[in-house]
């Protein structure tokens, strides 16, 4: 017999109700605590315990404690906490209110049993996180969150056509893997993909997320892209179109990023990179290649989260967000600089850190599943992530003249949530056991993952010895050829033109189109054709008045119209 | 700084290649042609190399044709 629990997405919507209602540092206070408390409650789940609700006549279960669920709920919990640490001198009602109903609503789509608990919490993280753009309050923020909002509506709009297909055609609204390929099940991926940051779907989240505030960011950082990650994770595991998807994000992410001067939306372009690697493991399919995609978020919300703080801290102290306004920064703020260091060389899976035991996975399972090509254009791409973020974005911070002299390091319990988060990178890389342990898949497979540090480092030493040659060879060419990534202040243009340019250009083309249309037909019906016919009805003697022939015309034009 | 950097790369790619040939290395794909490349001494290197190369070479001929000035979507 299933126990009734509240799921914990509950505990967070209940504080972020609550918040407004609070006053100082109070707020603060709550919102950690429930952060600390669902983290605590996500670990006490188990597979026995569900929560159905009856609602559009159907039975709707809001707690499916699987493991796969629960993985996501603990780093969701997890990184809440650090998140709210990390948020504790902000005071603004809003961020931390919207956060919290952003969070819950993640956790709320990620136990959701059904579909139909999937979408609600799916849009309701939608509205809720735009608020955190919104409280940005600048007028490129306001014009960015409209766009973020337009492209998740259409996509939850897409998803929820998906989710009404299938539901009709199979009566079931449980949300299991989709086997069939057929229109619905087309749209929900779709639907999933836009949140994903998909290529072509990618170009939101560079133009929303650095609009953000800077907690805002980096509550953003970690939800949106790794719901829809867990998503792919449960329902469209095995299917191979996902691959090329998957391939196409992680290149261009680091195209895209080693073009940016901004420092945030340089890890915007990371965190698609690094969703390309899932969104590939989700399509290979194996249980060993799950296993990689799901450690790999795991680490991935953790240090990309770890970026946007270290990144957040810095704009606050100096005031500027591009890249090449900033320099030297290792003198004045030391502490921020070596949490930057050990985020970047997470995310650039350098050893005994946490994107060398996680990453490597999923790239072992495409060498199991003899997909060469694919494993190249990941290597590529690995590489090409230390490439951006371990010299691109360290060195251009850290190194060289020194920008901001004056700067001061960042506060007390920046630093604490920085150190929370680096401590779980370190955990991850060098005894990545307990993790493993936590993942879905079969005991086989798990045993055959060796998690413990001799294992990782002296049974597999050949894997440190090659990653840290590339890794060399990367800086080699990086310090070579630097002059190549030199280039001007500019826009980079992307799929978004089409709803920012496109559009305005096919709606002012149909305007044109139409408003000509109106002023010829004026023009000649009338200004030219009324006025001959009235001139010769009138001067027609009335006996001959073709009354009948008249009538007969206008049945038949009326005819024709009813006709067309 | 970047002096460092620049020995720390040279120090660390004689050195991992120096070790390699003792680690024995296996092809991950165990095929033949193409496919065995990957159990080659330097093979690391030098998809590093070109890897980087490539990305470099493919974001600057992109930057050319893809970077608008900053007022583009004001106007």
């Amino acid at each position: 017999m299933p126990s009734l629990v509240l799921p914990p997405a509950f505990l967070f919507i209940l504080a972020g109700v609550l918040i407004p209602f609070l006053k100082g540092r109070v707020r603060n206070l709550v919102a950690v605590v429930a952060a600390i408390l669902g983290l605590i409650q996500v670990l006490l789940l188990n597979s026995d315990m569900s929560y159905p609700v009856h609602a559009l006549g159907f039975q709707i279960d809001l707690l499916r404690a699987d493991k796969l669920a629960i993985v996501f709920g603990i780093v969701f919990t997890f990184n809440a906490v650090a998140a709210f640490l990390y948020g504790w001198v902000k005071n603004k009602d809003i961020e931390l209110s919207s956060a919290l109903l952003y969070i819950g609503a993640a956790l709320g789509a990620v136990f959701a049993a059904d579909v139909i608990g999937l979408y609600i919490f799916w849009e309701l993280m939608a509205i809720t996180s735009v608020m955190l753009i919104l409280a940005r309050k600048t007028e490129s923020s306001m014009a960015a969150a409209k766009r973020y909002i337009l492209v998740h509506v259409a996509g939850g709009l897409i998803l929820l056509a998906g989710i009404i297909l299938h539901v009709n055609a199979t009566g079931s609204i449980e949300f299991t893997g989709f086997t069939q390929l057929n229109t619905s099940s087309i749209l929900i991926l779709i639907g999933f993909l836009v949140n994903a940051a998909a290529v072509p779907f990618a170009s939101w989240l560079p133009d929303a997320y650095p609009q953000a505030t800077i907690f805002g960011g980096v509550v953003l950082s970690a939800y949106t892209s790794k719901t829809a990650i867990y998503t792919l994770m449960r329902g469209f595991v095995g299917w191979e179109w996902l691959i090329p998807i998957g391939l196409v994000m992680a290149i261009y992410g680091i195209v895209y990023g080693l073009m940016e001067r901004d420092i945030r939306r340089i890890l915007a372009y990371a965190i698609v990179n690094q969703g390309g690697f899932m969104v590939v493991a989700a399509g290979v399919g194996s249980e060993l290649a799950v296993i990689g995609g799901v450690t790999h978020a795991f680490a991935c919300i953790l240090y990309t989260a770890l970026l946007w703080m270290t990144t957040g801290a810095i704009i606050k102290s100096t005031g500027t967000s591009h890249l090449n306004k900033l320099g030297g920064l290792a003198k004045s703020m030391p502490w921020t600089a070596a949490f930057t260091l050990v985020g970047a060389l997470a995310i650039s899976s350098s050893p005994f850190l946490s994107g060398f035991t996680t990453k490597s996975i999923t790239l072992a399972a495409i060498e199991q599943a003899h997909l060469f090509w694919p494993w190249i254009i990941l290597e590529i791409a690995s590489i090409g992530t230390f490439l951006l973020i371990g010299l691109k974005l360290c060195v251009g911070l850290f190194l060289g003249k020194e920008s901001h002299p004056n700067t001061t390091e960042a506060q007390g319990s920046k630093l604490v949530a920085m150190g929370v988060l680096s401590a779980a990178c370190l955990a991850i890389g060098i005894y990545p056991e307990w993790l493993y342990h936590l993942m879905p898949g079969s005991q086989a497979t798990l045993s055959a993952l060796h998690g413990s540090f001799s294992d990782v480092y002296i049974h597999h030493f050949s894997h440190v010895v090659t990653q840290l040659q590339k890794m060399s060879v990367a800086a080699l060419v990086f310090f070579l050829f630097a002059p190549l990534l030199r280039q001007k202040d500019a826009i980079l243009l992307d799929l978004d033109w089409l709803y920012r340019i496109g559009a305005k250009h096919s709606y002012s083309g149909i305007k044109k189109c139409c408003s000509s249309i109106n002023r010829n037909s004026q023009a000649f019906f009338i200004d030219k054709v009324l006025p001959n016919c009235a001139i010769r009805i009138k001067n027609t003697p009335m006996v001959q008045r073709p009354v009948g022939s008249a009538a007969l015309a206008i049945i038949i034009v009326l005819t024709a119209l009813l006709v067309l | 700084m970047k002096y460092l950097g620049w020995k720390l790369g040279w120090g660390l790619l004689a050195i991992t290649i120096a070790i390699e040939p003792f680690l024995h290395r296996k092809s991950h794909f165990g095929g033949h042609g193409i496919a065995s490349i990957d159990s080659m001494i330097g093979f690391y290197a030098l998809l590093a190399f070109f890897g980087c190369i490539f990305l470099m070479v493919i974001s600057r001929v992109l930057g050319q044709v893809i970077a608008v000035e900053e007022e583009y979507y004001d106007a």
